[in-house]
């Protein structure tokens, strides 16, 4: 990689958190969960699942959902439902003093509102929601307008690495002076289409999934969003509040390889990791733990290995790593938001969660992956990453540092 | 505001359906097109929009893959095309062996940036943003940041939609009520895209620049049109009298004393392809002589506006 400008002046703080998995609402409860190793798979019950080779998913209880409310449109999605649940639990507008037009939003999906839409070409009757509803943009317009961002509002759709760049994004946003605050995020919602979907391709694992186990067969797939609240740093510590850890940097980069497989060699995940190194200014002997992507299929992780020991060399082998896909599935367009909002508390708890389902590590995946019980973070780490890959060959990954 | 006072337009490339639906004729590209039979309508148009840019440009395909060449896409609905597709296989299959992978694989909206990084080795920043209408302008200002900060030398950034015969019943059902310059037409396919690199020291005067760039949410169409004309006359020094390129007909605010060029007007429903298909206009406006500098207007009615204003440096 060319030389290349470094970070600029301003810095994006992550102020706040907010999180709905299958383990339910709220951080704490997210927290409990992947601490204590456990798995939020279960079997399915949102529709009949004879018809597919797995019957297990990660599914949110309804009651964690947004309720239905005056403020939101009516008849809601479910899409919305979800997404206002996580929101809700990040900023309250109210304490936030940033002014409208600096204020900004990026989500991350892969399909957004188009559940309804998919509803209504299956059935082909009228959607219950209104269409405009039932779009891929349609839950951040409705968000905007709930907690009043007037700054930019951007969806953004990268299949699985969605919710990565859209907190880089959301970063680069306070960095360069366009807004002072962001709330950045994902979501997505379990569905029978994309259940299907991944059957079709041979992708679910018939059990819960094992990520970087030697057994591993497959994904899980779940449901869930998650915001992080980024500021201006230094408005942040002259209210003086302490952040709860930096988005230090960011970098995407496309394998440029196949649709569907990702690159055997790991090498557009390593492009985009080095991008986010140059851009946190560090090199990638300062990095101290690793959020995978860690989704447990055969070929994933073992690209994820490659791309690490790539990066790292040796070193890969005693780098602390670990994949939470096992505890709440595989959330697409939420995984990336969900791992940085772990990442964030990881430093500041320090503590690192293991792995559920990681039984018997897998020697052609060379890396340190803490499965069993939870493992301290060192105080002398500063920097963690997290890294996500998607179809279609995106890759993104995030540098987050201790305050 | 954001401004990207050092990236110049290398290349264009558009790509739009007839009135019809009728593609037009495919153009010989020096990649491998093996893949277009498994392209819907939005990857196909955002492909061949994207690859048209990056041959005008002169830049040649790359193995391996170049980290220094990026792609940014923008849509409204994406792969809308596969994604009904898929949901009408799946309700006629009996079973998972029915379904076809290859068409689920379609079924993600960042499909223009992989197929675009698979056929020209664009193995640098990719990102897709799919906030509505504005789309493609957003990832037109999202490139040009990429390039401005450093993290690519060069990135084709557009938009790109395809429109499928159930998304015109759609549209049948919520024709858009009217407004200055909109279009009675139907939507059609349409991917434009612009390829930006670093403009270096000194731009040269047939070089055409975005020179700043900005996006903002407001769901209030009258305000929006007072946020937009506020920013467009804060450059008014610079850019003289610039030629607004309405992208979707839905600022009607805007001063009637400037000269617009409706979009929407003249091709039709575009979604998030029209963001950057007015960009495209734009520069062509700009290279043939008729302006000195041109303006990108697109808005959503769910809120976001995005606005581009592209200069030569012969401009004041």
């Amino acid at each position: 990689m060319g030389e290349r400008a470094r970070g600029p002046s301003r810095t994006a703080a992550v102020t706040s958190l907010g999180v709905v998995t299958a383990f339910g609402a709220g951080v704490e409860a997210f927290w409990k969960g992947v601490l204590g190793g456990r798995s939020a798979i279960a079997p399915v019950t949102r529709f009949p699942v004879s018809p597919y080779r797995s019957g297990v998913a990660a599914e949110i209880p309804a009651g964690d959902l947004a309720p239905e409310s005056d403020r939101l449109a009516t008849p809601s999605t479910s899409a919305m439902r979800l997404a206002f649940a996580a929101a809700r639990k990040t900023v309250e507008r109210e304490r936030l003093p940033v002014a409208p037009e600096r204020f900004g939003l990026v989500v991350g999906t892969t399909m957004g509102g188009n559940g309804e839409f998919i509803d209504w070409v299956r059935s082909g009757t009228a959607p219950s929601t209104r269409r405009s509803d039932a779009t891929l943009f349609s839950v951040a317009s409705a968000l905007a307008a709930e907690i009043g961002a007037r700054g930019p509002v951007l969806t953004v759709s990268a299949a699985c690495a969605s919710g990565t760049l859209a907190v880089g994004i959301g970063a680069d946003l306070i960095r360069r002076g366009e807004c002072d605050a962001v709330l950045a995020g994902g979501f997505d919602v379990l569905s029978e289409f994309v259940f299907a979907g991944f059957d079709s391709l041979r992708a679910l694992s018939s059990s819960a999934s094992r990520p970087f186990d030697r057994r591993r067969d497959g994904l899980t797939l779940g449901e869930g969003a998650a915001f992080l609240l980024l500021e201006e740093r230094a408005g942040v510590e002259e209210r003086g509040r302490a952040p709860l850890a930096i988005v230090r940097g960011y970098g995407s980069a496309a394998d440029a390889h196949h649709m569907t497989r990702p690159s055997p060699s790991g090498e557009g995940l390593a492009r985009a990791v080095s991008s986010a190194l140059a851009d946190a200014s560090i090199g990638p002997e300062e990095i101290g733990f690793v959020s995978t992507h860690g989704t447990g299929t055969v070929f994933n992780d073992r690209m994820e290995a490659c791309a690490f020991r790539s990066l790292f060399g040796e070193r890969a082998a005693r780098l602390p790593a670990n994949s939470i896909k096992g505890a709440v599935g595989h959330t697409l367009g939420a995984a990336g938001a969900i791992e940085a909002l772990l990442c964030a508390l990881v430093l500041e708890r320090g503590v690192i969660p293991p792995t559920a389902g990681l039984e018997e590590p897998d020697p052609l995946c060379p890396l340190d992956v803490v499965g069993g019980s939870p493992r301290p973070l060192p105080d002398s780490v500063r920097y963690v990453l997290s890294t996500s890959s998607a179809f279609a060959g995106t890759n993104a990954a995030l540098v987050l540092e201790r305050p | 505001m954001t401004t990207a006072r050092e990236v110049r337009v290398a290349g264009t490339g558009l790509w739009l359906s007839g009135r019809e639906g009728g593609e037009p004729a495919r153009p010989r590209l020096p990649v491998d097109v093996s893949r277009l039979r498994r392209m819907d309508r939005f990857a196909r148009a955002g492909f061949f929009a994207g690859s048209l840019s990056l041959v005008e440009a002169g830049i040649d395909p790359r193995r391996p893959p170049d980290p220094t060449l990026g792609v940014v896409f923008g849509t409204a609905h994406g792969c809308r095309d596969s994604l009904i597709d898929f949901t009408l296989e799946l309700g006629s299959s009996e079973s998972v062996e029915q379904l076809s992978p290859a068409l689920f694989a379609e079924t993600v909206h960042n499909t223009v940036n992989g197929e675009l990084a698979i056929a020209w080795g664009l193995g640098g920043p990719s990102e897709t943003i799919a906030s509505g209408r504005t789309g493609g302008a957003d990832a037109i200002l999202r490139g040009a940041e990429l390039v401005r900060t450093g993290r690519a030398a060069a990135v084709v950034a557009g938009g790109a939609e395809g429109i499928h015969p159930k998304a015109v019943e759609w549209w049948e059902q919520e024709r858009p009520s009217g407004g200055r310059g909109s279009s009675s037409a139907a939507p059609r396919d349409a991917g434009a895209a612009l390829v930006l690199a670093d403009a270096g020291e000194e731009a040269g005067a047939g070089d055409v620049l975005l020179s700043s760039a900005t996006w903002f949410f407001e769901p209030d169409p009258s305000e929006a049109a007072r946020r937009a004309a506020s920013w467009i006359g804060e450059g008014l020094d610079r850019w003289k009298r610039p030629l607004l390129l309405d992208a979707t007909a839905d600022l009607g605010g805007l001063p009637s004393a400037w000269e617009c060029r409706s979009v929407a007007a003249e091709f039709g429903e575009l979604y998030g392809a029209a963001g950057a298909v007015a960009a495209v206009l734009a520069v062509e406006e700009i290279r043939s002589g008729r302006t000195g500098s041109a303006v990108v207007v697109s808005r959503d009615p769910g809120g976001p506006v995005t606005l581009l204003a592209f200069v030569t440096p012969r401009t004041g």
